[in-house]
Parts: structure tokens; sequence; C-alpha cells
């Protein structure tokens, strides 16, 4: 209330000088009235919400600035853990690569052990994972760092090419993507963004479609325009994502009850996550497990920037 | 175990590396040397004179980017093959300004290391320049101009998109090499996701497009089946 007082600075200069003039003799009268309880209950009351509007406006400053802080520090302490997250790799680098060649080095001392053979293939494959998933985690830091150049894309296209390689894949070669697009009152326009960033952000999400669901479950891409933006929506009639994983399957690393026993690290969607971020736009996703499961992911992504 | 393809001179500050490293080259054939830091390294160059130093770049004192500039300074055209974890656009600058031959991303296998030693080792034999520091490149009927980032078909210049043209620089940097997807995106787009190698094949559309070049009886751009690309065109430095 200390940053308020200067609002009673008017009333202390009247008072002084209604005090003064008083006591020199000079109050001379200017205006006679006569105000009935009525005007002395009503100008109270005026006075009343002068200062209630005062009080008021005095809080909502103070909750914008709060605001303002709360964002300025999830700026930094995001900034602090991708830098967290670059110094980890950094770190990482060194031993994996040892490790790597050392096991390059083994395979060929021992090549008259093949019992050691499939040791070592083991050991190999995951000190790649290893590997992978630094680079990975890396990838996701220095989004962070990265300026971007944004062009128009066709989504249109985009997705299409992306239905087409992630059914080339080994594991999905029977499987099917339906891609709906609309068409009127008009096909849908080109978004800003980065072509490659889109193509990771929309390819994680259908491997994820095609990873919890099965050959007799239905997977489908609907494409279109909505009020300034573009709306994608990526359906499954998987397994579904139980409710206690929700809120958290866009953190990097995060793997839900599901997720056990699959390939993965759990960044795919973190990823996903970040780059509709940088472009301005917003996922969310639905699930239902057990009965009827299925989960669908929607994207939003602006027309212009 | 034949010795002899050559001398190697290991520049790195971990010690691990230089021992696990060095063991694998020598069963390979070389003569290997290390040195743990950029003093020692300059040194061992001027007393060895190995056929081709592979530089770590971050380390203490005198890094991998300064030794590389004080040999070049020396007028020394020893084949040097950086050891970093670097973008795409850090690595091209490093390319342009300093002149290194070749770059291999941490963490990596002694396999891949082998293969990149041998590429490059096998275009100083044939006498040919490095390609890696030169400003223009040209291949039959094409000239890149890396400074501009230019591309000149049959004298004409034509347009890239800019990935495209990152793509064509690094195939024409290492003709001849089979270039898998997971390299390509690794040196161009500085990714490491194996399974987005539909960008890449994009792009080599476009460039098939561009230097009207039919994958069918190339000219230029060679489909590995099941392995990546390969520039198959003879690559020069233009006078």
């Amino acid at each position: 209330m200390k940053k308020y007082s200067y609002l009673l600075i008017p009333l202390g200069i009247g008072l002084l000088f209604d005090i003064f003039l008083h006591w020199t003799g000079h109050a001379n009268l200017v205006l006679s009235a006569r105000f009935d309880i009525g005007h002395v209950i009503l100008v109270l009351g005026a006075l009343s919400s002068l200062f209630l509007f005062v009080y008021w406006l005095g809080r909502f400053n103070n909750q914008k600035k709060t605001g303002l802080e709360i964002e300025k520090n999830r700026n930094l302490a995001q900034q602090e853990h991708h830098r967290f997250l670059k110094r980890l790799n950094h770190e990482l680098k060194n031993p994996l690569t040892t490790m790597l060649s050392g096991l390059s080095l083994l395979d060929d001392m021992l090549k008259d052990k093949p019992e050691a053979g499939d040791l070592l293939v083991l050991l190999t494959n995951n000190t790649r994972r290893l590997s992978v998933l630094t680079d990975n985690i890396n990838q996701l830091a220095e989004f962070n760092e990265r300026s971007f150049e944004f062009v128009p894309v066709d989504l249109n296209r985009l997705l299409k090419e992306i239905i087409a390689a992630v059914l080339e894949l080994p594991d999905y070669q029977e499987r099917r993507i339906e891609f709906q697009i609309q068409k009127a009152p008009w096909l849908p326009h080109s978004v800003p963004g980065d072509e490659d960033l889109l193509t990771l952000a929309f390819y994680n999400l259908l491997e994820n479609a095609l990873k919890y669901s099965g050959q007799g479950d239905i997977i489908e891409v609907r494409l279109r325009e909505s009020n300034k933006s573009l709306q994608v929506e990526i359906a499954d009639t998987g397994c579904g994502i139980p409710e206690e994983d929700l809120p958290y399957i866009f953190k990097e690393l995060y793997r839900g009850k599901t997720a056990q026993g699959k390939q993965g690290e759990g960044l795919g969607l973190a990823i996903s996550k970040q780059v509709i971020d940088l472009h301005q736009g917003t996922i969310e996703v639905q699930s239902h497990t057990g009965e009827n499961s299925g989960t669908v992911f929607t994207v939003h992504l602006p027309l212009s920037l | 175990m034949s010795t002899n393809k050559g001398s190697l001179l290991l520049v790195d500050d971990e010690e691990d590396i230089l021992t696990v490293l060095s063991s694998f080259l020598e069963r390979s054939g070389f003569k290997v040397s290390t040195a743990a830091n950029g003093e020692l390294a300059l040194k061992k160059i001027e007393q060895e004179n190995p056929d081709l130093v592979v530089l770590d770049i971050l380390m203490p004192g005198l890094d991998g980017r300064e030794v590389l500039r004080r040999l070049r300074q020396r007028s020394s055209i020893t084949p040097v093959i950086m050891l970093t974890r670097v973008g795409n656009a850090t690595e091209r600058a490093l390319a342009l300004e300093e002149g290194a031959d070749d770059y291999l991303n941490k963490p990596f296998d002694a396999h891949e290391l082998l293969a990149r030693i041998n590429a490059v080792l096998r275009r100083v034999k044939a006498g040919e320049p490095s390609l890696a520091s030169a400003w223009e490149l040209v291949s039959e009927n094409i000239c890149l101009d890396r400074r501009e980032r230019a591309l000149f078909v049959n004298n004409k210049q034509v347009l890239l998109t800019p990935k495209a043209f990152d793509l064509l620089e690094f195939m024409m940097v290492h003709p001849g090499e089979l270039l898998t997807r997971e390299r390509l995106l690794e040196s161009v787009w500085g990714w490491e996701y194996p399974l987005v190698t539909r960008t890449v094949d994009a792009r080599i559309v476009e460039l098939r497009r561009v230097l009207q070049d039919d994958p069918s009886i190339p000219v230029y751009i060679e489909t590995v089946p099941g392995n990546g690309y390969r520039f198959i065109a003879a690559v020069g430095i233009k006078k």
C-alpha cells in the first residue's frame, strides 16, 4: 500500500488549504449549497467507488506483472534445462566413442571365438541405442537455439508423403492409413513452416499411431481448414493411452504403462510437441482405453504467423 | 597383419579413445602415432609427417580448429579429418575457411573412421586435390560456387532449395563414395533420425530434376539400392 500513498496527496493538500484558509479568515464563500443526507450518502458512495476502482487497478497491474514474471521464469527454466541436456550430451559422447570403437576392436580380436559374436552384437546394439538417444536428446535441446526460415508448406502433399514413407517401414507394410482432406469450400491452404521439422512432427505422430494399434485397427488422418488455422487429426482405434498417463505423454523420455516392451525412448511425442510449439500451433490428445479404445491427436497450425 | 597402408596421427584429449582407436587402426594396417593435445600434435606433424591427421575439435589449450589453422598457415596440405559434434552451418564454415578434408561426429564406430580415412587417402594417393576447401567445384556440365551458394548448369544459373544445394555440395565433395541416407541426414541436416530418410529422397528428386539426371542412366547421382546414393561423375576444382 505504500506505493499508493501518493493517492492521498491531493486530499492532504486540500485539507491543508482548508485549514489554512479558515485559520487566516480567508475562507470566502464560493458556493453556498445545502446538502441533505441523501446527497451526503451519494457523495460518500461515489468516493468509495473511486477508491475501490483504484484498488482494483492496482491489483490488476500486479497480476499482470506476476504473470509476466512466471512466463519469464518458465522460459529461463526451459533454457537451463536444454543447456543441461547439451552438457550431458557433451559428456556422454567421449565414453560412447570409446565403447563403440572398443567393441569393433573386440569383434576383430575375437574372430576365432564365434560364441563371443552374439554377445558382441548385443553389446554393440545397446551402445548404439545409447548413442542414438543422446543424439536425439541433443536435437531436442538444439531446437531452442536454431533459427528457422518459414516458407509456405503444403500439408496436403506433405502428409501424403509421410504416410507413404511410414507405410514403407518393414513393420508396417501391411497396414493401411486413410487420408481424408477437406475439399469444400476449398482445399486447405499452405501454412508457414519448416518442412523438415513438420515432416518429423507428423512422422512421429503417425508412427505412434501405428505402434500402438494392430492389423485390424483403423488409422485416419484428417486435414481441414477452420477459422484461420489448419487442423490435422491423427486418430487410431488402437489400445489407447491410460488416463493417468495423458498429462505426461509430451514430456521427454516419458513412457506410459502401455509403452513397456515397445521400442523407442519416449522422445517422439516430445519432439512433435516442440516442433508444433515452434510453429505457434497447438497439439491436444484424447484417448480411451478398454472397450472402444482409441486415440486422437489434434494439431492446429496457424495460417499466418 | 599387413602394415603400411600409411601413417596416421590421432589427436584427442581422451586417452581411452586414443588407446582403442590406435589399436584398431594398427590392426587395419596403419602406422599410428598419437598426441593428447594441440601443441604436441603440431610438433609430431612436423617431425613425423603423417599421411593423415585425425583431429578432435574440442580440446583444452590449443583446440582442433586452431591446430588446423596453423597447419594450413604453414602451407601444409596434410589431409585432416575432424572429430566433432557440429551442426551443418559450422561444418561448412570450417570446410571453407580452415581446410579440413572430412568430418566425423562423435560418437562414432571405428569402422566409420576407417572408411573415411580410406576414402580421403584414396583421393590423395590418386594425386587429386582436396575438394573440401575448394571454392568452386566442377563436374561435367555443372559448376558449384560454394561461396555464392550458386549452381550453374551449362553456364546458366539454376535455383535450388537451400537443403538441395547443401546436399549437392556434400555429394560433390565426396565423389565416388557410397553415402547412406543416414550419413546424409547427419551431415547435411545435422540430424540422426534414421527413419526420416524420406527427406533426403525428396531432395534427391529435386536435384535430379534440376540436373536433368535420369536415375535409370545417371550421369551424376546414382542410387545404390538398399544403401543410399553415390555421386558418380568426376569432380574437379575450377581453375
